[in-house]
């Protein structure tokens, strides 16, 4: 029987072309081969597709980890003021009220990160936008968790 | 020791006095310089004050370069946020601010944050008509 070691006769390559679309968008066609020894096999159809659409553009997958963040956060403050009005009415005590925060912090604590470049601040802009609320500097960095300190850089985009 | 009126224009302490006609209490928020920290709106005629310095006292702020750090700064507004270390609950008590209208007024006792986020309309229309004049003699 003849064997042999995949690792070594099989290769996968990956490569990634990225092309304009629109004013403010790219495609990035990702296309994955596997050669063995000399020869060339492509992946499947579908994988191929599935891959070039999941990708299909930056700044929609940026402006859909933005509107997943802000609905993540409006939920955790939607489960604090609960939390808050238990304690108001004096339901659970101010040790069961920490306890509970302590133990369960990612239902209730929002994290702000550092934007992840200005790409991102100039999506959150136009997100901001569409809404058409008068937010306040910190309201949206509270939403969106975005630092406090590029809120210079956000304000003179 | 001076007062503060101008928007953006923040306060870093270990204690403030807090002023306020409308305070609200927000969200728990992680921030990586100092942790957890409870946030607080404050609106209609809000002040808050430097009561205690940060101790050692740093040369810049710890969340903005340009923060106020001195005793007694006082930050006065229409509106400002702040951020108080730790997850308990500020006690703000009822006083008599003015003749005509009561506030309330808390005290923080781990760092604080303050941060104006709309100044008096007066100071607005102030800064309006000293560029509309300085556009003018340009």
């Amino acid at each position: 029987m003849n064997t042999f070691d995949l690792k070594d006769d099989f290769k996968q390559i990956e490569s990634t072309v990225r092309q304009p679309y629109g004013k403010d968008s790219w495609i990035t066609v990702t296309r994955e081969t596997i050669e063995y020894g000399n020869e060339e096999v492509f992946r499947s159809s579908e994988q191929a597709i599935g891959d070039t659409f999941s990708y299909f553009s930056e700044s929609q997958k940026l402006k859909d980890q933005l509107y997943i963040t802000g609905i993540n956060n409006l939920i955790k403050k939607n489960n604090l003021l609960q939390q808050t009005i238990q304690l108001a009415e004096g339901f659970i005590t101010e040790e069961e009220f920490e306890q509970e925060i302590d133990q369960n912090p990612d239902q209730f604590i929002i994290s702000i990160r550092e934007p992840h470049g200005l790409e991102e601040l100039i999506v959150l802009k136009n997100i901001v936008k569409k809404i058409g609320k008068n937010f306040s500097v910190d309201e949206v960095s509270e939403i969106f968790s975005i630092s406090l300190d590029n809120y210079d850089k956000f304000l003179t985009q | 020791m001076a007062d503060f009126y101008l928007s953006s224009e923040s306060i870093e302490c270990e204690s403030a006095l807090i002023n306020s006609r409308k305070p609200t209490i927000g969200a728990i928020i992680e921030i990586d310089q100092i942790g957890r920290c409870r946030k607080y709106t404050c609106d209609l005629n809000s002040s808050a004050q430097i009561v205690k310095e940060l101790f050692p006292k740093p040369l810049h702020g710890t969340l903005k370069d340009t923060s106020k750090l001195d005793l007694d700064d006082k930050l006065v507004c229409q509106a400002l946020f702040l951020f108080v270390q730790g997850i308990k609950n500020l006690k703000f008590s009822v006083i008599n601010l003015s003749g005509r209208h009561k506030a309330q007024e808390a005290t923080t006792k781990s760092f604080t944050y303050a941060e104006i986020s709309k100044p008096f309309e007066h100071v607005i229309h102030a800064i309006e008509n000293r560029n509309k004049k300085y556009l003018k003699n340009s």
